[in-house]
């Protein structure tokens, strides 16, 4: 409870608050505009984060992540195009009610209902991530190396349509893992006799290329569309009445559940949980034939169900380094970046500044909330902005972004290299989350791989004879089996997987 | 689905892996543990059956006659390439020519290659992007910079 106070206290510190101000902002920005995402948005922010301490550093990339999941929902209700994965669902009603002159409405629905789905996460972040990470201190090498392997897998069967691709792109990163010197025999590895390889990959350019260089390449050959943006209206008009409150408090409660649960299991997202918050609150409903012709259960629920996943994203990757979807393995990266190491060391470790950070997560839902409805109209208005303005400038953030690393371009030319692998990566459906992952397991996997059959003098059944290790052994598996099995059927009825 | 370029990419895959198998069995082995090159075996072990099995799997496609449907377009390759080349000679123009001269004239040509053709707007972006981001980064940020060094 002291801990949880005086959290409280730090997190009302003027640059704790001025970077909760930035990212959120930012993020709605960011998550507006579509074909960015938060992971863009967190890697725009990495020259930031190093000049901060680490509370305000880590506050501003939570920020940032809410942020762009609401913002997500302003092209989906505005444009019918979702600014993020995670607002697809939020399109199916919203951009009817745009359409029917309720486009402020539906925004201050989807603002409210974010907000809400936000700060349920954050509630059960608080309670529910000490607890797992007391749980996770008694892990040993089996099963930190078992765990590993499971957050890996898991990311690389759910974030591509093609399992066999996701584990290929996360098995190189671990590949790229091993670059450099070999921590433990001191051997040079892959390093092909340059210097500059002996340090191994950095995380830095890898992300910076992957996510943010891919991204300007392949909006390269797209052009800037006449886009129709719908009106807002004044924010009075925006607000949802006193019984339209009422009507989207269950789908809110259902949507934050489901949110929280989703984004708790690792290698899943905002992208499922809005659709099944969706399909959840429809059934729920006294009025389902409505959904889909423009009303506000339909926003409220998978908006709060996206933003839910968000504080239980933080669960896997505070308590056991396993991030929750792309943007937490995103975030994972630039957390090493500036010294923070997840995992359950760090609730002993840092405990001051993980219970600061969990309440400025709830306060920050607040912040949101007040920003999101009062830039209304100036959110709709990024809309307008166009494309060929923002890539060079993007471009430019992601160079001194990798420039700044060591002050040195041979960074930006790695960074430069990797962009186009991402390009390519991307055109052939190769996701690249599971390959950050894998350079940001790797160490891990190896180190307590090796530890693991020291302890058991090279047996290697002693990951099936400890029953933590065997069951994320188990699920792995099990992962695998149901990912080629649920692709196998979209393959045979492409009418169902459609939905 | 792209069979044919995953065929294609699933062979390369196994190639690539074969090769980095070979080069781990080159480093010294150890009593105890997995040695230096334990761990980059098994990963590259398992990406060539990877490979292998992405290769069957979309040739057993190819013959039921599945085709591609994302295919490279030539000129959007070149686009990308070029983008690459002219931000590679920023990179190695910058330690010679500074931030403060050689990021306008950047600018100017990623907007030309991202298909501007508003000069006013070009120039506006180039200078103020390039003056925006140097107060940025010098001033508020306090990171070096490249400044001009051609003597």
């Amino acid at each position: 409870m002291q801990d949880i106070l005086m959290g409280l206290v730090d997190t009302f510190q003027p640059m704790t608050i001025l970077v909760m101000f930035i990212g959120i902002i930012g993020g709605i920005i960011i998550g507006a505009i579509p074909g960015m995402s938060g992971s863009m948005g967190i890697i725009l922010l990495l020259p930031l984060i190093y000049r901060l301490d680490t509370i305000p550093s880590m506050v501003v990339l939570a920020a940032m992540f809410c942020g762009s999941m609401y913002g997500g929902s302003v092209s989906a209700i505005l444009l019918r195009t979702p600014g993020t994965p995670s607002a697809s669902a939020t399109v199916v009603d919203g951009y009817p009610m745009a359409q029917n002159g309720q486009a402020g409405k539906a925004l201050a629905t989807a603002c409210i209902a974010s907000a809400f789905g936000g700060l349920v996460s954050g509630i059960c972040l608080l309670f529910i991530a000490p607890q797992l990470a007391k749980v996770a201190l008694s892990f040993q090498a089996p099963e930190f190396f078992a765990l590993a392997i499971f957050g890996l897998t898991l990311m690389a069967s759910s974030s591509s349509a093609s399992t066999i691709k996701g584990l290929v792109s996360g098995f190189f990163g671990l590949l790229l893992s091993t670059v450099g010197v070999d921590l433990i025999s001191g051997n040079m590895r892959f390093t092909f006799n340059s210097i500059k390889l002996m340090g191994g990959f950095n995380i830095l350019p890898v992300l910076v290329g992957i996510f943010a260089f891919a991204q300007v390449f392949l909006d390269l050959s797209k052009k800037d569309e006449d886009t129709v943006v719908q009106k807002t209206g004044s924010l009075r008009s925006m607000l949802p009445n006193r019984k339209e409150m009422k009507a989207i408090l269950l789908p809110m409660i259902v949507g934050s559940v489901i949110g929280v649960s989703i984004g708790i299991i690792p290698g899943t997202g905002g992208a499922i949980a809005c659709f099944l918050a969706y399909e959840v609150a429809k059934r729920f409903s006294r009025h389902p034939e409505k959904y889909g012709t423009g009303y506000v259960e339909g926003i409220a629920a998978p908006e709060a169900a996206n933003n839910g996943t968000t504080g239980g994203a933080f669960v896997p990757l505070l308590t056991l380094g396993i991030p929750g979807d792309t943007v937490t393995a995103v975030m994972l990266g630039a957390f090493m970046l500036v010294g923070i190491r997840p995992g359950p060391q760090l609730f002993t470790e840092a405990s001051h500044e993980v219970y600061t950070f969990f309440m400025a997560f709830i306060i920050m839902q607040f912040v949101m909330l007040i920003f999101g409805l009062g830039g209304t109209k100036l959110w709709s208005k990024v809309l307008n902005a166009p494309r060929v303005v923002l890539m060079p400038l993007i471009l430019l953030f992601c160079f001194l972004g990798a420039f700044t690393l060591s002050n040195s371009t041979g960074d930006a030319v790695i960074a430069l290299i990797f962009g186009l692998l991402g390009y390519f990566m991307q055109k052939f459906g190769y996701p690249g989350a599971p390959m950050i992952l894998g350079l940001i397991l790797g160490p891990m996997a190896e180190q307590n791989l090796n530890r693991a059959l020291l302890i058991s003098h090279g047996d290697w059944s002693v990951f099936l004879t400890r029953p933590i290790s065997l069951a994320f052994i188990l699920v792995t598996i099990a992962s695998i089996v149901y990912s080629v099995v649920s692709a196998n059927r979209k393959k045979k009825h492409p009418k169902g997987a459609s939905k | 689905m792209t069979p044919k370029a995953d065929f294609y990419s699933g062979i390369g895959i196994a190639v690539f892996s074969a090769v980095f198998f070979i080069l781990s069995g080159t480093y010294p082995a150890s009593e105890q543990g997995l040695g230096p090159g334990g761990f980059p075996k098994i990963v590259t072990g398992t990406m060539f059956c990877l490979g292998v099995l992405l290769s069957i799997n979309s040739f057993i496609n190819m013959k039921r006659g599945m085709k591609d449907i994302v295919k490279l377009n030539g000129k959007d390759m070149l686009q990308v390439l070029i983008l690459a080349a002219a931000f590679l000679a920023y990179i190695v123009v910058i330690k010679y020519l500074g931030y403060v001269i050689s990021t306008p004239l950047f600018l100017f040509l990623f907007l030309y290659l991202y298909g501007d053709r508003k000069w006013l707007r070009m120039v506006l972006v180039s200078i103020i992007g390039t003056a925006v981001t140097f107060v940025l980064f010098k001033y508020l940020f306090q990171i070096y910079l490249p400044e001009f060094y051609f003597f």
